[in-house]
């Protein structure tokens, strides 16, 4: 099983018990075979709450570094509690996208950081189908919604929504090329940097 | 059945979870987020968690329909005919349709933004204002500054549908937005025919108005920056009937609020160092 | 040869006879628009206290359906020389009033079947019943006003008692629900007996010896 380190190692605002969120972790890290030999960070933003959702994967120094709001561990209907159910489709896909940076096929992909927004909805489309096909319960149309958002309420789009979400294998150049085809690559840069939300003053 | 019925005995279906004001005023994360730059708070899809953000508001504009329907529909049996002509009454009623028909489209639209119903907690504050016992103070409350809010919420949502291209979303708020403007008018209407000859209850009713007005803007959450997740309509309040000097009462009490929002994360932040 | 036609075509077999005089259409309509009144207000009232999200948002509808009713009601009464509606608008007896009393007398969240069972198996049918004979019976030619509003209301009672039909049998699903349901449809049928109906015992005018 990959080493998980959590952080921060124990919660002060909200009432998430490490433990549990690791175990989380760790189930994500089986269920998509994540490489036993690389190390897995996950930090968690306590301070984020609903609606303010985020998560990023990137390998660093050879680790898989997991970023994520604590918005979107959080039982929105009980807030400051931890909801494995919630959580744990997103572990599953920053892991899935952390173990596509590990390989030849996104070698090239930027950072999280300077990923464009078509880009991130692309590739979390993809990565939400390969979790549905693992067996985590998915919700289709909210991740159309959140690529909608970013390709365009369209036939095009959707279409390749459907090809992303189905599709066994797909690289980095594939990504790009799904951005081209639904004209998402055409829109102007985002006002906002992407990873605005990890940010600390 | 009683007439008058408190907001703690509105039913619901188990899916929905009553948020705790309380809880969420002296939620410690509170300070915090509002010292970080989480992003401009006027909706846009390069907006940090747009979608979330927009299903989020989704949702509350949805349970927010729930208890206007709910309202109105009170206001149609809550008063005798001495102290509500019947034909306020044919015009609450008419609401009560209007407003079943946005609760429709509300869930079709979460429907359509991926949420389920319940997944996010109801504050039951837009019931509450609903709830005074004067009927003339009632309708104030409901059909000027709560109707007033909804065409603001409406106006921010049809233009962010226009902005994403989602030809869904933007319809359907154009067409709900068509309706609010003539409940607000319902309610002009009704303020001057029922306060005609009684200018103290005019004022009361005008003061309760503000009153709800300012709840509304409370955290900056209305105003006409960027920094306001909803936007002050003025073309639409004023199809509404609303007077320039009444949008400028508001925009000014909304710029307080964010400022003094403002003030209030800086201090908590510097008690929580 | 005169070309003229005749005032009547061939095809309009109406005649002028009606069973009831203006005075006697003005005391029915005075009848159905209290009760509408009292109808389409506990319907809005009702709507807080119904958990089922399917259920309030119908009642939200059919309030309208009613209010509706009852200002056309309102706008016909001047049109039947009653120049104060309110005079009329009225129920047809005292055993009536205790009947409304009773169909709007539920209150508490789970009491939603017998909220609807009072409204669609029990006062709604009663109204469609009022509604047809006074269409059938009034002359077609002096009070087509009359007719014209029966016929859009009738559309309207028909849908909406389909529509809480169709709620009712998705709510009662086991054997103490339907139990439930009867007892309250019993209980409510007994007291409309004693009234006669929405305008009084002749609502459906008189049975021939």
């Amino acid at each position: 099983m990959a080493r998980i380190t959590l952080l921060p190692e124990q919660f002060s605002l909200v009432e998430y018990d490490a433990a549990e969120v690791v175990a989380v972790v760790e189930e994500a890290a089986a269920l998509v075979g994540f490489p036993t030999d690389v190390d897995v960070v996950v930090e968690v933003d306590e301070e984020l709450f609903a609606p303010l959702v985020g998560c990023s994967a990137d390998v660093v120094d050879g680790r898989a570094h997991v970023w994520i709001s604590g918005a979107n561990l959080e039982d929105v209907t009980r807030p400051r509690h931890f909801s494995a159910d919630r959580s744990r489709l997103d572990f599953v896909i920053a892991l899935l996208r952390a173990k596509d940076r590990l390989g030849p096929d996104f070698a090239d992909a930027p950072a999280d950081a300077e990923l464009t927004l078509a880009e991130r909805t692309a590739w979390d489309a993809w990565s939400e189908g390969r979790a549905e096909r693992l067996g985590v319960p998915t919700r289709r149309q909210r991740r159309l919604y959140d690529y909608r958002l970013q390709h365009g309420f369209t036939d095009v789009a959707d279409a390749v929504f459907d090809r992303l979400w189905a599709a066994d294998t797909v690289t980095w150049a594939g990504i790009r090329e799904a951005c081209k085809e639904t004209g998402a690559s055409d829109r102007p840069a985002a006002r906002v940097a992407a990873d605005l939300l990890r940010q600390r003053p | 059945m009683k007439k008058m019925l408190p907001e703690s005995e509105l039913a619901r279906d188990e899916r929905f979870v009553r948020s705790d004001i309380l809880a969420r005023v002296h939620d410690p994360r509170g300070p915090r987020v509002a010292a970080r730059n989480t992003g401009p708070a006027k909706m846009a899809v390069d907006r940090p968690a747009a979608a979330e953000r927009s299903r989020s508001l989704m949702h509350g504009i949805f349970v927010g329909e729930i208890q206007a329907l709910e309202g109105a529909g009170r206001t149609c049996y809550d008063f005798d005919d001495d102290q509500a002509p019947f034909a306020l009454k044919l015009d609450m009623a008419r609401q009560c349709w209007d407003e079943s028909r946005h609760c429709e489209i509300s869930v079709k639209l979460g429907d359509h933004m991926g949420s389920e119903i319940g997944e996010y907690t109801e504050s039951t504050f837009l019931y509450q204002a609903a709830c005074n016992p004067d009927p003339v103070l009632r309708l104030t409350g409901v059909n000027r500054a709560l109707e007033g809010l909804a065409i603001d919420v409406f106006s921010t949502m049809k233009e962010f549908g226009h902005e994403s291209g989602d030809p869904v979303l933007e319809f359907c708020e154009d067409w709900m937005l068509a309706d609010e403007v003539t409940h607000v008018k319902m309610g002009s209407d009704w303020l001057r025919r029922l306060t005609a000859n009684d200018p103290e209850r005019l004022e009361r009713a005008l003061e309760f108005q503000r009153t709800v007005d300012k709840l509304f803007s409370l955290g900056g959450f209305r105003g006409e920056t960027d920094e306001n997740p909803i936007q002050l309509a003025r073309r639409f309040r004023e199809l509404a009937g609303f007077t320039d000097e009444e949008n400028d009462e508001i925009a000014e009490v909304s710029a307080q609020a964010t400022e003094e929002a403002r003030r209030m994360a800086s201090q908590a932040l510097i008690g929580t160092n | 040869m005169s070309t003229a036609r005749a005032a009547f075509a061939p095809w309009d077999r109406r005649e002028l006879p009606g069973l009831f005089s203006v005075e006697e259409s003005a005391r029915r309509v005075g009848n159905y628009k209290w009760a509408e009144m009292r109808l389409f207000e506990v319907l809005g009232g009702w709507v807080a206290t119904v958990p089922e999200l399917d259920v309030k948002m119908v009642l939200g509808r059919h309030t309208y359906h009613h209010a509706w009713h009852a200002e056309l009601w309102h706008k016909r009464l001047p049109e039947l020389r009653e120049m104060n509606p309110e005079r009329l608008t009225e129920p047809a007896n005292d055993e009536f009033v205790a009947f409304m009393d009773a169909i709007r007398e539920p209150e508490a969240p789970e009491l939603t079947i017998e909220k609807l069972v009072g409204v669609y198996r029990v006062l709604i049918p009663r109204f469609i019943a009022a509604y047809t004979y006074h269409l059938n019976g009034t002359s077609p030619i002096t009070d087509a006003p009359t007719i014209r509003s029966l016929k859009f209301i009738l559309q309207d009672e028909f849908e909406d008692w389909r529509d809480g039909e169709m709620l009712l049998q998705s709510l009662i699903d086991t054997a103490d629900k339907a139990e439930r349901a009867s007892r309250r449809q019993a209980e409510l049928e007994q007291l409309v007996v004693r009234a006669g109906g929405i305008a009084g015992p002749d609502s459906l005018g008189t049975q021939a010896p």
